[in-house]
């Protein structure tokens, strides 16, 4: 505007120069149009007569041009200061941040009013804003902090896991191991049970033999008794037998003693009948000395089988005894087999579970490795959000120490 | 017991068969005496014995219808009896008229001793030394050859004292 007024100011020069008079009025005229500054004005007196009253007009139209420009020039500068200090009071308080106070303006102009009312409506627009700011900031701090300590806790939380996982594979690794122990030795069970059942079966086939031996023994035994009772009753017709020879020889040598005798009364005749009496005495001797030998044998005999008897009883007796053992081994035994075919069949079961067991542990450790590589993955997003929550708690406190920066009451 | 009659006077047949002596034995010894005094060897059966009669007379037995006294020579000599079991043996005996059992631990047999295998008794006889004749040796085992005669005579008359 200044400059617009500058160049109507400016406008009539080089003008009043014109054929027949009317150059000046032109160059008046021309820097009225051009809205110059400074419009020269006329001299009637130079001007030719005709023209002198155009002139007079023309000066007292351009007195009141100037006049009004003069004075919108004044209110122009009014405003416009007005308008400066009001941006001057605007930026003053941005720069200050506050927003307490309203603008105060040293000038007062009807065109400032809606400015200044616009500028009114800013600056409550901005204190709202300030405001609200203040509070998102406010909750924005608290709610991270809330993240920070739920991140915090969360990353804690999974670095727990992720050693409880480690602990468990660890464990689960552990308990592999175990079980294929367990089903090592289970096996080897297995092996020694089907050794004893090997043994016992032998053991029962032994104490079979053992039994049918004793039955024999004791069969034998019957037999023996029976041998000895006859080989008694066969001795004891022997005894009788001798009893008859014993008496026939006595009652020989009777004879032959009462032979001789005879012959001995007869004197030389009879000693051919001596001698024959005498040889007769000792055949009956000899027979006499025979029988006492086997009379003695028979007592011996008699002792003997009475001891073999005796023996043999024993033997019946042992034989029962050691068939009644035998029973009561067998029993045993068969408890054994029993057993060790339980045994063995309890160590093939166990052997096949632990095995089951094995690969399920195998399956499990397989699984841990998974859990604990996604573990691994979530404690490192964990303690990224962490540190995310951390970098935004600092934004939010940083924000509140801004925005606590303007002042708003 | 039958009183044999002609006891006095009987005397020993001069047998045929000199130099023969029956020997039995009583305890631990060996007594002969002459032969022809003996008439046979039997086997003494059920004995009956006799109250009141001596140690020596232990009773008498039958034999062929025959009542013989059995003298037993052990308790005569001092010795413990003599077996009187089945089978024991006694010597008949015929010593003049009388006829008698003799008993003793076990009859012997005859034995035939010379006259000069014969010697004269010894001083300290024994409980036979009244009987005894001498001693014959005949084997390993000599014979005390008795008076047997003399000796049942005493017997008898033992017998018969109060």
């Amino acid at each position: 505007m200044a400059e617009r007024a500058k160049r109507r100011k400016a406008a009539p020069r080089g003008g009043g120069r014109g054929a027949g008079g009317t150059g000046p009025i032109l160059e008046v005229l021309r820097a009225l149009a051009e809205g110059r500054g400074e419009v020269p004005r006329l001299e009637p007196e130079r001007l030719p007569s005709s023209l002198r009253p155009i002139a007079a007009a023309l000066n007292q139209a351009v007195e009141r041009v100037q006049g009004d420009a003069n004075e919108a020039g004044l209110r122009i500068a009014a405003v416009s200061q007005g308008v400066d200090e009001a941006i001057d009071s605007l930026v003053k308080m941005m720069v200050k941040g506050d927003l307490s106070g309203g603008l105060r303006l040293g000038v007062s102009d009807a065109a400032l009013a809606p400015l200044i009312a616009g500028l009114g409506q800013v600056m409550e627009t901005l204190k709202r804003f300030v405001l609200e700011t203040r509070d998102a900031a406010l909750h924005l701090s608290t709610s991270a902090a809330e993240v920070l300590s739920a991140a915090t806790q969360n990353e804690s939380s999974t670095s727990q896991q992720a050693s409880a996982v480690h602990e468990t594979t660890a464990t689960m690794e552990e308990l592999k191991g175990a079980s294929q122990q367990i089903a090592d030795n289970a096996q080897t069970v297995a092996a020694i049970a089907e050794q004893t059942l090997t043994a016992t079966r032998q053991g029962e086939g032994a104490i079979k033999a053992f039994l049918e031996a004793m039955e024999k023994v004791r069969h034998n035994a019957g037999e023996v008794d029976q041998a000895i009772a006859k080989l008694s009753r066969r001795v004891e017709r022997i005894g009788t037998v001798v009893e008859v020879i014993d008496e026939i020889a006595d009652r020989s040598d009777l004879l032959a003693l009462n032979a001789a005798l005879e012959g001995a009364k007869a004197g030389d005749a009879g000693r051919g009948f001596s001698i024959v009496a005498a040889e007769m005495r000792r055949l009956a001797e000899n027979v006499l000395e025979s029988t006492r030998e086997i009379k003695n044998l028979i007592t011996e005999i008699r002792e003997a089988t009475q001891a073999a008897k005796e023996a043999s009883d024993g033997n019946q007796r042992m034989a029962g005894e050691g068939e009644k053992l035998g029973g009561a081994a067998m029993a045993s035994v068969s408890s054994i087999l029993h057993g060790a075919e339980e045994t063995v069949s309890a160590s093939r079961v166990i052997h096949l579970a632990t095995q089951q067991q094995r690969s399920a542990t195998e399956q499990v450790v397989m699984s841990m490795g998974e859990v604990e590589s996604v573990t691994r993955q979530a404690q490192a997003g964990s303690r990224q959000a962490t540190g995310a929550a951390a970098e935004l708690s600092r934004l939010a406190a940083r924000l509140a120490e801004l925005v606590k920066r303007f002042r708003v009451e | 017991m039958p009183e044999p009659r002609e006891a006095q006077s009987a005397a020993p047949d001069p047998a045929p068969g000199e130099g023969w002596l029956f020997c039995v034995r009583a305890g631990a010894g060996r007594y002969g005496f002459d032969a022809a005094l003996v008439s046979e060897v039997v086997r003494l059966g059920p004995l009956t014995r006799l109250p009141g009669a001596p140690a020596a007379l232990p009773g008498v037995f039958t034999h062929r219808g025959e009542v013989l006294a059995v003298l037993d020579l052990c308790r005569v000599l001092g010795l413990p009896a003599a077996p009187m079991g089945l089978g024991a043996r006694a010597a008949v005996l015929r010593i003049g008229a009388w006829r008698l059992a003799l008993l003793a631990d076990a009859v012997l047999g005859l034995v035939q001793v010379p006259a000069a295998a014969q010697e004269p008794a010894p001083a300290q006889g024994g409980p036979a030394a009244r009987w005894l004749r001498g001693v014959g040796r005949a084997g390993a085992e000599p014979v005390a050859i008795l008076d047997l005669p003399a000796l049942v005579q005493d017997a008898r008359q033992r017998s018969f004292a109060p």
